[in-house]
């Protein structure tokens, strides 16, 4: 069963997530009302999604049904996965931030230009 | 055989691994660099060539510019390079 | 739970010398012909503030100003903020973050500060509620620390904040309005009259929902602009660098187009290896810890978080080096340290300095050093040279010009008033305009550029027509363009040095950045066809608030507000002369480079032809009586009759 995981170290606090998530079921735009939240530490160093559903949205806006939050992130902090396929995301994101910087600010999943992976790029 | 100065920006330092590098050539045109620098960079192509159209990709950008002279924006890839020349890419 | 719309709009007056407030609804038509932001702030202030009125005393007045996109996926958090400037112009600078959804959310749009409060003081604003409160205890603190302390106070972490600095409580030229850290705006003199009026902060808390008025044309509307602009989709070549890496690397793009201001503008170029050493890529490598962004942003990391390691300033931690620093911390005063950027520019930003102010007043005083007309003497024994050599004398002066201490209280008049009491020609050295410092974009390469920072109504300011460049034209034909009613050859206005179509180009995107501002929006996200195809932001504004304005009308807003801002300099004695480059642009070539001196015989047609497609007076730049009877200011007419202000037919 895919899940809705968070990786917060990619998490830049932006809050579309929650602020789109607030507004599917009843046109409101409310961000406490979302079924995901993002808590900032104070000092703004810390942006951590809480996730409080299925990944089932109740009006996804994109028709492939998945996750309006995860669509919408632009860094790719939010992964909608299988529990293996998640833990393996992480270790991706590792691997890529060793290489190349780039990927502290985004995830190699949410970037759509090739780049040297040591395996095959762009693919 | 051409000397070239290479400039990589950005996220094209993704690709090649260096800011800037000396590079030698028989490419004729920035088109025919471009393919050359995709054998060692895998993906250089991708990132410039517009597959359908053979044409500079929307997203992305090549300066180019003669020894001691003013860089230029690259619109046309049959563009021709020069012995000393520089291109920026990114 | 409350919900409230986005088609009316409301405005809390705030008289902090009688400590009285009150909370209005502005008259139902001004979001159509104003929109909101910008828009009504330019309005207000040209309503609210007469001529003549001192800007650091009780009767300037201070506007933050939201609108109905905050709150809202697109607006970005932006916020306007507006007053009289003290140097006698309009003072309006925005910034992002996250402050105006939490004020519209509160069920205000609007807060309109008069007066001057007796001691220290913040407001906190609660759901159309608000406090004075007192804020000696505030007083003092650098804005990191005033935000902390903030936070701790009213224990809720989602209250958001603005506040100022020391430099604005010591009324430095310049001092900006500062929140989330290292969000900004208002450079060109909001921080000072919010100091002069003794308010250290503004919180605000609201836990209102947004309704908007076609939720399905909104989110239709939303996935255009995103495909727009998103990573995977924008069509634009500026989209995956300014993006993740970020504006830095013009240090590396700017060099060898002789368009990078070195050692105060007397080049146009500057050593490579030095650029490579203060660009993005080893910024990213080296400091950055992580991204940040501002309100529902749809790109990844135009912001980040960063941090010194090791080193000699181990610990030093800042956000947000972007296009400013590279230039003015960098090239301008001739820097390749990029830990010494780092520090410099995370010092002003505590302090609650203008970054352009301290590094083009440094560079100033760099040049008047290096030619004579400044001594040891005058700067408590610092070797102010091009190049840095005394680093840590360098970091000691940005506290003086915050505190307004020994050398740092010449530099905190900023280079224009500091160059007027050193004298012995030292206007010469100085890159203002209006008495406000340029930024980083270079003149004498980009005509429409040099215009664009001569004519603006608030000083050099380029968001008030950024990006000052095209989208790739297969994009949008020549048709599309007629019918958008955009009147250009695109190809002749966007040939830098070819002074042809620049004036119409700069209208066109002065009016267009306008309208941007005041849904509002951000114009950094101007990208792909943004700039010239205006249908998806009119979509999501009709969207969200259910007015059905035309497009026309829309755009006319835009160019309602640019005729607000002349006619409150016009009011204040502004006039054509008064727009015009600093004096190095238009009397030195860009040497090595021979692009020629911005001269009048390049300048003023390009002005003429600016104020022509305005309907502004050529003469004196002051709005046709036809011109403003077309966007339904004859109010303004009247005003300037009875100030014996010549109207033109």
């Amino acid at each position: 069963m895919r899940h809705i995981y968070v990786i917060e170290s990619l998490c830049n606090g932006c809050r579309l997530c929650e602020v789109f998530c607030s507004s599917l079921s009843d046109g409101v735009f409310d961000a406490s009302q979302g079924r995901i939240r993002v808590t900032k530490v104070p000092g703004e160093e810390q942006d951590i999604p809480v996730v409080g559903c299925d990944g089932r949205c109740v009006r996804p806006i994109y028709e492939d049904g998945g996750p309006t939050c995860v669509a919408l992130c632009p860094t790719g902090a939010l992964i909608y996965e299988e529990r293996d396929d998640a833990a393996a995301r992480r270790l991706e994101l590792e691997a890529a931030r060793q290489a190349h910087s780039l990927f502290k600010v985004v995830a190699p999943w949410k970037w759509p230009l090739p780049w040297r992976d040591g395996s095959a790029s762009g693919d | 055989m051409k000397n070239l100065e290479l400039r990589y920006v950005a996220h094209v330092t993704a690709l090649s691994g260096c800011l800037v590098e000396s590079h030698q050539t028989r490419a004729s045109s920035i088109r025919d660099l471009v393919k050359e620098l995709d054998g060692r960079y895998r993906g250089f192509q991708e990132l410039f060539v517009n597959p359908e159209t053979g044409s500079l990709n929307l997203n992305a950008m090549i300066y180019y510019s003669a020894p001691n002279e003013v860089p230029i924006t690259v619109v046309d890839l049959d563009q021709p390079i020069v012995d000393g020349g520089t291109l920026t890419f990114w | 739970m409350t919900v409230r719309n986005n088609s009316s709009q409301t405005i809390l007056w705030i008289d902090l010398s009688l400590r009285k407030t009150r909370l209005e609804t502005l008259p139902s038509d001004w979001t159509g012909k104003y929109l909101g932001c910008r828009g009504v702030t330019a309005r207000l202030l040209f309503d609210e503030v007469p001529a003549g009125t001192d800007p650091l005393g009780p009767d300037n007045v201070l506007f933050f100003g939201t609108g109905p996109l905050d709150g809202l996926p697109v607006g970005m958090g932006r916020i306007s903020i507006a007053c009289k400037s003290p140097r006698g112009t309009v003072a309006e600078g925005s910034s992002g973050g996250f402050f105006g959804p939490e004020l519209r959310r509160a069920g205000v749009d609007y807060v309109a500060i008069r007066g001057q409060a007796e001691k220290p003081v913040y407001l906190y604003i609660q759901d159309g509620k608000v406090e004075i409160r007192d804020a000696r205890h505030l007083w003092g603190l650098m804005t990191d620390e005033v935000d902390a302390a903030l936070r701790r106070e009213l224990v809720d972490p989602d209250t958001q904040f603005r506040y100022i600095g020391p430099a604005a409580e010591n009324l430095v030229h310049a001092s900006p309005i500062f929140g989330n850290l290292n969000a900004s705006g208002g450079r060109a003199g909001c921080g000072q009259v919010m100091g002069s009026k003794r308010l250290k902060a503004i919180a605000v808390r609201g836990t209102s929902g947004i309704r908007v008025a076609d939720y399905d044309g909104f989110v239709q509307a939303y996935k255009v602009l995103r495909q727009r602009l998103d990573l995977a989709t924008s069509r634009d070549m500026w989209t995956p660098v300014w993006s993740t890496y970020g504006a830095p690397v013009l240090a590396r793009l700017f060099p060898d187009l002789g368009n990078l201001m070195t050692r105060n503008a007397q080049e146009m170029s500057w050593d490579y290896d030095k650029a490579m050493r203060i660009s993005s890529e080893p910024y990213l490598d080296r400091y950055v810890t992580k991204a940040k962004a501002c309100w529902c942003c749809p790109w990844p990391a135009c912001q980040k978080l960063h941090r010194i390691e090791s080193g000699r300033y181990a610990g030093f931690k800042g956000g947000n080096y972007w296009a400013a620093q590279p230039v003015v911390f960098g090239s301008l005063i001739d820097n390749d340290d990029l830990e010494l950027l780092l520090v410099l520019s995370g010092l002003c930003n505590r302090h609650g300095l203008d970054v352009f102010h301290v590094g083009y007043t440094l560079a100033w005083a760099m040049e008047c050093f290096e030619n004579g007309l400044l001594t040891t003497a005058d700067t408590d024994g610092l070797e102010l040279r091009f190049g840095c050599p005394d680093k840590d004398g360098l970091i000691d002066l940005v506290g003086k010009i915050a505190r307004r201490e020994g050398f740092g209280n010449l530099l905190a008049l900023g280079c224009a008033e500091a160059s007027k009491i050193v004298g012995q020609g030292s206007e010469r050295f100085c890159l203002t305009v209006k008495g406000q410092e340029l930024e980083g974009i270079p003149q004498r390469n980009l005509y429409m550029v040099a215009l664009g920072i001569a004519v603006s109504e608030v000083g050099p300011d380029h968001t008030r027509w950024y990006p000052p460049y095209p989208c790739n034209p297969s994009l949008i034909s020549k048709e599309e363009l007629a019918d958008l009613g955009v009147d250009l050859d695109l190809r002749l206005a966007f040939q830098g040095r070819n002074p042809e179509q620049k004036g119409r180009l700069l209208r066109w995107f002065t009016i267009s950045r306008a309208v941007v501002e005041s849904m509002p929006s951000c114009v950094f996200l101007v990208r792909d066809t943004l700039g010239l195809d205006m249908r998806p932001w009119w979509n999501l504004f009709n969207a969200a608030t259910g007015i059905g304005l035309e497009y026309e009308a829309f755009i006319t807003a835009g160019e309602r507000l640019m005729n607000l801002d002349r006619a409150f300099n016009i009011r204040e004695g502004y006039r054509r002369a008064d727009d015009r480059p600093p004096t190095r642009m238009a009397t030195e070539d860009v040497p090595g480079f021979g692009y020629p001196r911005l001269a009048p015989e390049i300048f003023e047609p390009m002005l003429d032809e600016y104020y022509e497609a305005n309907g502004w007076s050529v003469t004196t730049s002051i709005p046709t009586a036809g011109k403003l009877q077309a966007l339904g200011l004859d109010d303004v007419i009247g005003q300037f009759s009875a100030l014996g202000i010549e109207v033109e037919a």
